[in-house]
C-alpha cells in the first residue's frame, strides 16, 4: 500500500529582544517602556527604538538582544514527483548590542553568532550552512556632536569545522602554500577547523555622522586600519570552473595595514517603523601586507580588502518579522574571490523590555467615561507590563468597579502606534 | 519576564546545542578517510591494494569508525547497515582508523 505522508513543519522559534534595562540593571526589575522613555510611551514607540525626534544619543547603558532560531522539517513518502526522504534544516541565531553614551562618548559593542544544519533526502548528512561569530567594539569621542576620533576593535570567525562535502566523489587538487599540490578523491573533504579563520580588525582615525534621524542615520570613518587573520593550515575553496577537478588553496596567517573607509546608514523606511534598514560600505587598501606566497605577486592596490552589507527587516507581526542580508565580502589575501552571502530569515518570536511591542495607547480622554473602567480592563490597559506600572497614563483612581457599568476595552492603537520594528543596528564594519 | 527571557535564552541555546550535534555525525573527512585507508594498506598491503582503496575513502566517509572490512580478497568495505545485523566482520578488528 502506497503510504503518502508529507509533513511540513515550517517554524522560527523564540526570538527574544530584550530591552537595554533588561540587562543593565539586573537582577532588578525590568523597567518599564515608560520609566526610561515617556516620549516613546507616548508616541507609541519602543524605548530602543526611538532615541528621541531630535536624534539625540540616550545616556547611560544601552544593551540589547535578540535569540532567533529556525526548524524546518519534510517528510515525503511515495509522493509523485518528489524523492523521498526528510529533509531537515535547523538554526539558531543570536544578535547583542551594548551600547554606552555620556556626554561627548559613545561607546558600542555588538556580538553576533548564528548557525545552521540542513540534511535532505539527496546529501543524506548534515551540512553546515550557516556559521558565523562576530564582535565589534568602536569607541567614538564627539568633539563636537557630529564628528570627532574613533577607536575600534573587532574579530570574525567561524565556530564548526568547514568541510567542502558532495553528493558523489570529486578530484580536489589542494595546493600548498609551498606550491606543491595535494590530490585528494572524496567527497567531504575537511576545510577549516574550529574558529578558523579569525580575524582580527583595529582602527582608528575620524568619524562623522552628518545625519542623524529615524529615517536615516548615517556615519562614515575613515582613519588608519590593520586587519591579522589566522588561517594557517585551512583550506579554502578556490574553484576554476573551467576544469573538472575541484581547486583547493591552503591559507596562510596573513596580516594588512592601510588605510580605512566605511560608511554605514540604518534607519527606518516608514513611518510606523515596521520596515528598517541597514546598509554599509568599507574597504581597507593596504600600504603594508605580510609576504604573499612564492609566484604571488599582486600588488598591494590588489589587496584591498572590501566588505558591504544591506539589510532589511520587516516586522510582519508583533510576534514575527522577516529579516534579508546580504553580504559581500574580498579578502583577496586569504581567497581572491569575492564571497558573496545571502540570509533570509522568518522569525518568530517574544519581545521583552523596553523592545517589546509597546502597551496599548491610552484610551481617548473621555475621562467621565474612562474613570467607570473596570478592574478587568484596566488590566487590558496595562498591556502585558508587570507591576502595573505601565507606559499608558493610569485611569482615574476608583475606589471600586462593582457599581460601574462594564465600559468597552480600550480600542487598539491607531495604525501609526503600532509596535515597532526592531531597530536596525548599524552595519559591521568592514 | 525574566522567566520568559530565560527560557528564550534556554531555548536558543538548544537550539545552538542541536545544530552542533546534528552537524557532528559520525563521518570522516577525506583526509581523515585517506589517513585510515592508507594506514589499513600499510599494515596489510596484500588484502588492501590500491585499487580498493578509493573503496576504502568513501566507506569511512559515509560511515566513519563504523567501517567495517568485510574479509575478502582484494578487501571490500562496509558500512554497518549494508550488512544487514550491523557491526562488521572485519578480520583484524578494524574498526576504523580512529
Amino acid at each position: 500500500m502506497a503510504l503518502r505522508s508529507s509533513l511540513t513543519i515550517s517554524c522560527c522559534l523564540f526570538a527574544a529582544l530584550v530591552s537595554k534595562n533588561a540587562m543593565a540593571q539586573a537582577p532588578a526589575e525590568v523597567p518599564k517602556v515608560a520609566d526610561n522613555a515617556p516620549e516613546a510611551a507616548a508616541k507609541g514607540k519602543t524605548d530602543a527604538v526611538n532615541k528621541g525626534d531630535s536624534g539625540k544619543r540616550p545616556p547611560g547603558w544601552t544593551p540589547g538582544i535578540a535569540f532567533g532560531g529556525t526548524f524546518n522539517l519534510v517528510d515525503t513518502r511515495s509522493v509523485v514527483g518528489t524523492q523521498d526522504g526528510t529533509a531537515l534544516m535547523l538554526g539558531a541565531a543570536l544578535d547583542g548590542a551594548l551600547e554606552f553614551n555620556e556626554g561627548m562618548h559613545e561607546w558600542r559593542n555588538t556580538l553576533k553568532a548564528g548557525a545552521g544544519v540542513t540534511r535532505t533526502p539527496s546529501l543524506d548528512e548534515f551540512v553546515k550552512t550557516n556559521d558565523g561569530l562576530a564582535f565589534e567594539t568602536i569607541y567614538l569621542l564627539h568633539v563636537v556632536e557630529i564628528f570627532g576620533p574613533y577607536a575600534r576593535f573587532a574579530y570574525n570567525t567561524t565556530m564548526f569545522p568547514g568541510l567542502d562535502i558532495r553528493p558523489a566523489p570529486v578530484n580536489y587538487v589542494v595546493t600548498n602554500l609551498d606550491g606543491s599540490t595535494t590530490e585528494y578523491l572524496g567527497r567531504r573533504l575537511a576545510m577549516t577547523d574550529p574558529f578558523k579563520p579569525s580575524t582580527f580588525k583595529e582602527g582608528i582615525g575620524a568619524f562623522v555622522q552628518p545625519l542623524n534621524t529615524e529615517r536615516i542615520k548615517f556615519e562614515a570613518r575613515a582613519g588608519i586600519g590593520a586587519q591579522e587573520s589566522l588561517a594557517a593550515g585551512n583550506l579554502a575553496l578556490n574553484d576554476d570552473s573551467a576544469t573538472p577537478q575541484i581547486e583547493i588553496k591552503e591559507m596562510d596567517d596573513v596580516w594588512q595595514i592601510g588605510g580605512e573607509a566605511i560608511a554605514n546608514a540604518w534607519g527606518f523606511i516608514d513611518e510606523t517603523k515596521r520596515v528598517s534598514y541597514a546598509v554599509g560600505l568599507g574597504v581597507l587598501v593596504p600600504f603594508a601586507a605580510s609576504d604573499l606566497p612564492p609566484g604571488d605577486d599582486r600588488s598591494l592596490p590588489e589587496l584591498t580588502n572590501v566588505e558591504g552589507i544591506v539589510g532589511l527587516n520587516v516586522k510582519l507581526f508583533d510576534w514575527a518579522s522577516l529579516g534579508y542580508k546580504l553580504t559581500v565580502v574580498r579578502e583577496p589575501m586569504l581567497v581572491d574571490t569575492w564571497q558573496i552571502s545571502n540570509n533570509l530569515l522568518l522569525t518568530i518570536g517574544a519581545a521583552f523590555g523596553s523592545k517589546a511591542p509597546e502597551p496599548p495607547a491610552p484610551p481617548p480622554c473621555d475621562c467621565a467615561k474612562d474613570a467607570k473602567v473596570p478592574v478587568a480592563a484596566e488590566g487590558a490597559a496595562a498591556g502585558s507590563a508587570e507591576g502595573g506600572t505601565v507606559a499608558t497614563p493610569p485611569p482615574p483612581a476608583q475606589p471600586s468597579t462593582v457599581t460601574s457599568p462594564p465600559s468597552p476595552p480600550p480600542p487598539a492603537p491607531p495604525p501609526s502606534e503600532k509596535p515597532a520594528a526592531p531597530p536596525p543596528a548599524p552595519p559591521p564594519n568592514p | 519576564m525574566n522567566t520568559i527571557f530565560q527560557k528564550a535564552l534556554a531555548l536558543t541555546a538548544l537550539a545552538f546545542a542541536a545544530t552542533a550535534g546534528f552537524g557532528c555525525e559520525d563521518h570522516f573527512s577525506t583526509q581523515e578517510a585517506y589517513a585510515a585507508c592508507q594506514a589499513l594498506s600499510d599494515r596489510n598491503p596484500a588484502t588492501n591494494p590500491l585499487e580498493s582503496f578509493d573503496d576504502c575513502v568513501a566507506c569511512y566517509e559515509s560511515c566513519g569508525g563504523d567501517c567495517a572490512q568485510a574479509g575478502t580478497s582484494p578487501e571490500t568495505y562496509v558500512c554497518p547497515d549494508e550488512l544487514g545485523e550491523g557491526g562488521g566482520s572485519s578480520e583484524d578488528g578494524e574498526g576504523g582508523g580512529e
